[in-house]
């Protein structure tokens, strides 16, 4: 799908707008890593509004193959039509195109991107024995979360080392507030006592509970209370509840929710 | 916080809820801890990755909160291991001052992860200036003169600091010195741990005294730990600077006190003098890495119900040096291939495959190429979409029991354990090479606070020459608290959602015993952890490779699990996947509703 640039605010941690800008003017392709919730897709949704260049997202899954990618013959009546796919578009307009989540894309579609992701920045389209060179705006920007996927669905080393990579983590607390106070219009007072919520639930070491009290959890949460309802049944229902089927672990989550949000 | 909404989020004062309790002491401190309550008359007080609770506080959950919160956060940041603590023995208003130092400290750290309802209370306890290590708040707090300069008397809620338990510890040969970690120091591998005792300060320094006196415990670390006392009659330079200069200890006094010999100082030095003859074993001699304490409940069939927080179990990393020589997946005597054989079937899901000769449904692109290449002269036939089962789901949790017993040898002369651990390998390798989520680890106890868990393989953990080696390090010690280790297989497995299909390999030589934990008791516990695990969705599978246990006891042991007794490996393999199937189909049909785990 194409975004219509509107506002993306973001806020950043590090250097990673320069960064990104470095690599776009270079038509190098960037690999965002980290957990999910922290930013990465805002993040790049920020940067193509600041590039002033279009977005193309594909959310990868297991299903996904190189023709979704690239494009498809389609029937129309009797005759054959072509049809550009995500990628393809993506090159000839000169967009940035992301995959999100890649590693859940089968290995042997993201082997058709090699040939964009180095010197050449080429695509083959094999069905239509034509080949397209990308225009200088063309970029390639993939994320993926390395503690969430299982082991077997890894990134070939081929594909990772054409890549640079930008290292995402949960923004420091003074930022995470920003967030939600600046960007997002909550409360103050809520703002802190969420923040120092989150920061103390991901030092559980429960699996997957650190990506429970996401920024974008914390975003919900926030929202929710924007919206009227009292702090605790919002974040319930935004943090606690979604994360475990496990009553006693939700239990205990609730408690520590009551605790930190008077 | 509202009063009514406090009540509505406990069942009521008389029962806690220490569970919640210890999540928040967890998320606080970034390492898990265990919120139990303490004894009857004791303050609030953490040791180790416990944190004992004044019951009386528990009638203000506000106040047990804080309280919690404090030791959480003095327990983070190694106050509560630092070895100088034992400098403070006897001098309670030092100990306070103590915590109101390091607890500036922690909350200059650690304040934004508390709550702010919980922040501001502890900072009016904590002192004003804020010290920069453990080492500092101790000078500090030996320093009569200096003032705190904190706004308000050290609570009485928010409990005390023990130094004796220090040095215990020290004692015991369960603290590094000066480099200890934050966490809590793992016990010896193959050590077997002493009871606590609870004892006064005054009446430690006696015993400590007496034990460096004596010519088994006088080696240089006795005499580093009298002079750290100020004790020892010729310090060195260096410990000397550290102690009698800031100024004598309140145990200087008692220097010339003579004892009579007693029994705990024989024993102490005895269990010392022991230690080199009993491991043999080279990986007692290797550190393993503490990661973490998790309690568990345990079934009392006569009480009908399980006693909460009742066991503790540690988990370690395994060391990974090869201890014998010959490996012992020399005892495996099947063939790798037919283990693998036999896992392959197991715990597959349907997939969908495209472009099949054959299917249930037309496969679009298929069928489009087929359109488009048809008109140039060439077709496939491979226009199907089908479903087949070809999926690997499952996650694979094997375990260990690596007590004492398995060290015996069968009527071949094989040691028990030797057959458990190539088998165990074996089936950890072929599945891992299949590709499915497995993870291996192995236990022994040494009574319900010390069940050890030593992980060989994390779940998330690949397969690798050192997790073989962890394996072949294995050597038989301890007891058999096998109801623990079964149930913390199942919380690790339960945590596991991504897989459909959940598998527990227990191999065992059936012998559960452990203190207070042995005949009808022990077995009903065990029957009880398997049904438990069941319930959760976890088929459990137990072998027994030649153990010399009665079949009638391994029935009331292992329940209606299935289980396999049998002489050796050759035999057992082959039974592999008719068992993993039993299991599954059984643990699929979830016939009674899941009882509470602690």
């Amino acid at each position: 799908m194409t975004h219509t640039p509107t506002t993306f605010s973001y806020i950043p941690v590090q250097q990673e707008v320069e960064l990104f800008q470095a690599a776009f003017s270079q038509q190098l392709p960037v690999l965002l890593k980290g957990p999910t919730g922290v930013g990465k897709t805002r993040f790049v949704e920020h940067m193509a509004e600041r590039l002033k260049v279009p977005l193309i997202t594909v959310p990868c899954h297991e299903d996904l193959t190189a023709s979704d990618l690239v494009g498809r013959y389609l029937l129309q009546g009797h005759d054959t039509v072509w049809m550009d796919g995500p990628l393809t578009r993506a090159v000839r307009e000169g967009a940035i195109c992301y995959l999100d989540e890649v590693v859940e894309a089968r290995a042997d579609s993201v082997v058709v991107l090699h040939p964009l992701m180095d010197h050449r920045r080429e695509l083959h389209i094999e069905r239509l024995g034509q080949t397209l060179t990308a225009p200088p705006n063309f970029m390639l920007v993939m994320s993926y979360n390395p503690g969430y996927q299982s082991l077997l669905k890894d990134l070939k080393p081929s594909t990772r080392q054409r890549m640079v990579a930008l290292d995402f983590d949960f923004p420091p607390p003074v930022v995470e507030r920003q967030i939600l106070s600046e960007v997002h219009g909550i409360a103050t007072a809520h703002a802190d006592q969420l923040v120092r919520l989150a920061q103390a639930i991901r030092q559980l070491q429960e699996p997957g509970l650190a990506e429970a009290a996401s920024t974008r959890a914390l975003v919900a949460a926030g929202k929710l209370i924007k919206a009227g309802l009292p702090p605790r049944q919002a974040a319930h229902a935004a943090m606690a509840s979604p994360l475990s089927d496990d009553l006693n672990m939700v239990r205990q989550l609730a408690s520590l929710i009551d605790t930190y949000l008077a | 916080m509202s009063e009514s909404l406090e009540n509505a989020l406990q069942p009521g004062p008389a029962a806690p809820d220490f569970a919640s309790l210890s999540m928040l002491a967890s998320a606080v401190a970034g390492q898990t801890l265990v919120v139990l309550p303490a004894k009857a008359g004791e303050r609030t007080q953490a040791h180790g990755q416990e944190i004992w609770l004044d019951a009386t506080e528990l009638q203000d959950l506000r106040l047990a909160r804080q309280a919690v919160l404090t030791h959480a956060l003095l327990q983070s940041m190694g106050s509560l291991n630092e070895p100088g603590l034992i400098r403070l023995m006897g001098k309670g208003r030092a100990c306070q001052r103590y915590m109101q130092w390091e607890l500036a400290r922690a909350l200059s750290v650690r304040g934004e992860r508390l709550p702010a309802s919980i922040e501001a209370p502890l900072r009016t306890c904590a002192a004003r200036d804020v010290p920069t290590s453990a080492e500092q708040s101790l000078d500090w707090a030996l320093q009569s003169e200096r003032s705190v300069s904190h706004q308000q008397a050290w609570p009485h809620h928010l409990g005390i600091v023990k130094p004796s338990r220090t040095a215990w510890q020290i004692l015991r040969g369960e603290h590094d010195g000066p480099d200890v970690a934050a966490a809590e120091q793992p016990p010896s591998f193959h050590k077997p741990p002493k009871e606590d005792e609870a004892l006064a300060d005054e009446d430690l320094a006696n015993r400590v005294i007496r034990l460096f006196s004596t010519p088994l415990g006088g080696g240089s670390v006795g005499k580093v730990f009298l002079q750290l006392l100020g004790l020892g009659p010729s310090a060195p330079s260096q410990a000397q600077d550290k102690t009698t200069d800031d100024e004598p200890t309140a145990l200087s006094g008692q220097h010339n006190v003579l004892l009579p010999p007693s029994e705990d100082a024989e024993q102490l030095g005895a269990a010392d003098a022991a230690a080199p003859q009993r491991s043999q074993a080279r990986s007692a001699d290797t550190p393993l890495h503490h990661n973490r304490t998790v309690m568990y409940p345990e079934w009392f069939d006569d009480e009908g119900q399980h006693r909460r927080h009742w066991v503790k179990v540690q988990t370690f990393t395994a060391p990974s040096q090869p201890v014998t020589d010959a490996p012992a997946s020399a005892w495996l005597n099947a063939s790798p291939l037919l283990v693998r054989q036999q896992i392959a079937r197991i715990g597959l899901e349907f997939q969908r495959h495209r472009a099949q000769p054959d299917g249930q449904d037309f496969d679009l692109d298929a069928l489009i190429t087929h359109a488009v290449e048809g008109g140039q002269g060439s077709t496939s036939s491979r226009l199907y979409k089908a479903t087949r089962r070809t999926k690997r789901e499952l996650s694979l949790m094997v375990v260990l029991d690596t007590s004492h017993s398995t060290g015996d040898h069968n009527e071949a002369g094989i040691r028990i354990l030797d057959q458990q651990v190539a088998l165990a390998k074996e089936i950890v390798r072929a599945s891992a090479q299949l590709g499915d989520q497995v993870g291996a680890f192995a236990f022994h106890s040494w009574g319900r606070h010390r069940v050890h868990c030593i992980d060989i393989k994390r779940l998330d953990e690949r397969m690798s020459a050192q997790v073989e080696r962890r394996f072949d390090a294995l050597e038989p010690t301890g007891m058999t608290r096998i109801g623990a280790a079964i149930r913390h297989a199942t919380a690790k497995l339960d945590h596991e959602k991504n897989h459909s299909h959940r598998l527990m390999v227990l191999l065992s030589d059936g012998f559960a015993y452990d203190d207070e934990y042995d005949g009808m008791h022990a077995r009903f516990d065990t029957a009880q952890a398997l049904r438990e695990a069941r319930q959760a969705g976890i088929g459990c599978v137990c072998l027994n490779i030649g153990s010399p246990q009665d079949d009638v006891v391994l029935k009331q042991l292992y329940g209606s699990a299935a289980y396999l007794r049998c002489a050796d490996t050759t035999r057992a393999v082959p039974a592999l996947r008719r068992l993993m199937r039993h299991a599954m189909a059984s643990a699929a049909k979830r016939l009674a509703p899941t009882p509470s785990r602690a």
